[in-house]
């Protein structure tokens, strides 16, 4: 079907024939690329039409792509096996909004497909034609990646390539899906864990945010190592939201805090009673693992280097992902004999450590700008701003509990302020206490900014030359191995005064 | 003396008369909010504690109150208890912040385990620093 040529398509007769549609012209060349690949590929325009489908790509949805230049791909509520082709793969083709900004993006989604196509002839899903049908219980993953291209000449304009990939994972669907208010709850919850929220112009946040991405790439297991409060689990969750398989669940489980019996049920032995099961999870983040039994922690050992088929995850690796989150080193765990070493190395293969809010003070006007609306929630007039003295104060304090603490603070501030702004009385008395008896915390992390440090060091030795020479800028320039008026334009440019009248300058002049 | 409060918010108490003798014998608040605005607000001055969901045959309600408290007061610990399994229930709570979920069939036991384990870190000695951000 794939091989039928448009009649409009140019022949080899001669240049007097008519040059084709411009959208078939686009098609061509698209066709000249893709049409033959094995793997099924796509390309949307920048409205979610599709513009170009390849062979593969109709084998596998088992729609012509007559069918396919009519779909819009920009439908955000999941889909269930008793909606039509159509509306099933456009949810499956659907860019996440990371693409329709311009940045790469791969996704997982779920594929709702008769089980009359499940291997009822022998084959596997997705390397025949799907046809889907009503009543259909059966489902596939599909990972779906997307890659945005800025298309010269038409401002804003870009198209998206896709590659899909039918992950071998197939799972019955129960019940009826979620509402969509649920559906949406969901979608909101998401897009509050991006990486504009860890936005810094600290290199160690820039540093963290580039490891983010990066673990959002891959699949191994992440430790996320920092002090109590310091936003562990939010960037779990960012990694994982920002992941392909972020259509499955994120739990969080504090291993302090909840009965080991339990943890380990849930993970190891979902039939129990009583147990969610890891159906539907594709990551799991454990908070302080080392408070965990030795046989617990041996299992989870073995589930990450040895994983079983369940759930919506990576393929291979088909149990949830892992995430831990730790407020000490994992070798000092090991030795206080709280922590296996087996576990130790297999949390450890991806660390990301995460800066206490004391190193971030540079920070602190960002952060407080995003935590206040969240803080004053509930009130009747918003805060919009903090006076001098609370800023003072915010800045003085050392933070031990981090953004958990700053956050708490901000709360018990926004409930005992009168008016639209924040004052220094406003906030905890504890707070107030401890400003006035600990010294203000030294400057740590300070940025680096490359600029200033250039100048700085081409000013030293531009002064340097010219002291060598008595002032002399014709010999300083020779010194330095630049033109003279090069020099001059410096000296201007830097501020350095030109304080020597310089004959012999004005002799070679 | 600030006592760590327990809250459950169901539409019946069953929950809550299954719980009432562990509260007495721990000396933790027990309270039973009818309405969402009631749990956020018990939260805002009793500070955090242990809050029980248990879903009505309507769960929207629940779950947007999930969200609300784990967002707004992330301290707090949440336990999501259900009668039955919607599909994609106990996926949904984990995502929106639950500490646990509980499906049935689960023990009276099962129940006051998570709940006594929960609970230890809201003795009064934990300062405003604990919890969960």
């Amino acid at each position: 079907m794939s091989e039928q040529v448009p009649s409009a398509a140019p022949t080899s007769s001669g240049a007097d024939i008519p040059r084709p549609p411009r959208r078939l012209a686009k098609e061509f060349r698209w066709q000249a690329f893709f049409q033959h690949c094995a793997e099924p590929l796509f390309v949307l325009d920048r409205r979610g039409r599709l513009l170009f489908v390849n062979h593969a790509w109709e084998t596998l949805t088992g729609m012509a792509k007559e069918q396919a230049h009519v779909l819009v791909c920009r439908r955000s509520q999941p889909v269930s096996a008793n909606d039509s082709v159509e509306e099933i793969v456009a949810h499956a083709l659907t860019p996440p909004p990371e693409v329709r900004r311009g940045a790469c993006g791969r996704v997982r989604r779920l594929v709702p497909l008769s089980p009359l196509h499940l291997g009822g002839d022998g084959k596997e899903a997705g390397t025949t034609p799907l046809l889907y049908g009503r009543g259909a219980d059966m489902a596939v993953w599909w990972e779906v990646e997307f890659l945005p291209l800025l298309q010269q000449g038409e401002q804003g304009g870009y198209l998206i390539v896709g590659r899909i990939r039918p992950v071998q994972a197939v799972e019955r669907l129960r019940d009826k899906p979620l509402s969509e208010k649920l559906v949406n709850l969901r979608q909101q919850r998401m897009e509050r864990f991006g990486l504009d929220a860890w936005a810094s112009s600290l290199p160690s946040l820039r540093r963290l945010v580039e490891q983010v991405r990066l673990a959002s790439q891959v699949t191994t297991p992440v430790l996320l190592l920092g002090e109590e409060g310091t936003g562990k689990q939010t960037l779990a969750r960012t990694i994982h939201y920002l992941s392909a398989c972020r259509e499955g669940a994120c739990a969080v489980l504090d291993c302090r805090y909840l009965p080991p019996a339990a943890i380990s049920n849930l993970l190891f032995h979902p039939s129990e009673s009583g147990n969610p099961g890891v159906r539907g999870l594709a990551a799991v983040y454990l908070r302080e693992p080392a408070y965990l039994p030795r046989d617990v922690q041996l299992l989870l050992c073995e589930r990450i280097f040895r994983p079983v088929s369940e759930g919506p995850s990576p393929e291979g690796a088909l149990g949830p992902r892992i995430f831990a989150g730790c407020t000490t080193p994992l070798v000092q765990a090991v030795r206080s004999g709280r922590m296996l070493e087996e576990l130790a190395c297999a949390l450890g293969a991806l660390v990301i450590e995460v800066p206490p809010l004391r190193e971030r003070l540079a920070d602190l006007p960002l952060l407080v700008g995003r935590l206040l609306p969240r803080a004053c929630a509930g009130r009747e007039t918003p805060i919009t701003s903090l006076s001098a003295d609370a800023w003072a104060l915010l800045r003085s304090y050392s933070w031990p509990g981090n953004l958990r603490e700053l956050y708490n603070v901000l709360r018990i501030a926004c409930a005992h302020a009168r008016g639209e702004q924040l004052r220094a009385s406003d906030f905890p008395t504890e707070l107030r206490r401890a400003v006035y008896r600990e010294p203000p915390p030294p400057p740590v992390d300070k940025s680096l900014p490359l600029e200033h440090l250039l100048e700085e060091a081409e000013r030293r030795l531009i002064q340097l030359a010219l002291q060598r020479v008595g002032g002399r800028k014709a010999r300083a320039a020779r010194l330095l191995g630049i033109p003279r008026p090069r020099l001059w334009r410096r000296m201007n440019k830097l501020g350095i005064a030109d304080t020597e009248k310089d004959e012999e300058d004005l002799g070679e002049e | 003396m600030h006592y760590p409060q327990l809250l459950v918010y169901e539409t019946d108490r069953r929950l809550a008369s299954l719980l009432q003798r562990l509260a007495d014998q721990n000396n933790w608040l027990l309270r039973q909010p009818r309405q969402p605005s009631a749990v956020l607000r018990l939260l805002d001055r009793g500070g955090p504690g242990v809050l029980l969901l248990r879903l009505s045959r309507d769960m929207e309600r629940e779950m947007i109150l999930l969200e609300q408290v784990t967002w707004l007061h992330p301290d707090a610990a949440v336990v999501l208890i259900a009668d039955s399994e919607p599909h994609g229930l106990s996926a949904l709570a984990w995502d929106l912040g639950a500490r646990w979920v509980l499906l049935p069939p689960y023990t009276r036991e099962q129940l006051e385990g998570i709940v006594l384990s929960l609970m230890v870190q809201y003795q009064p000695t934990v300062s405003a620093r604990g919890g969960e951000t």
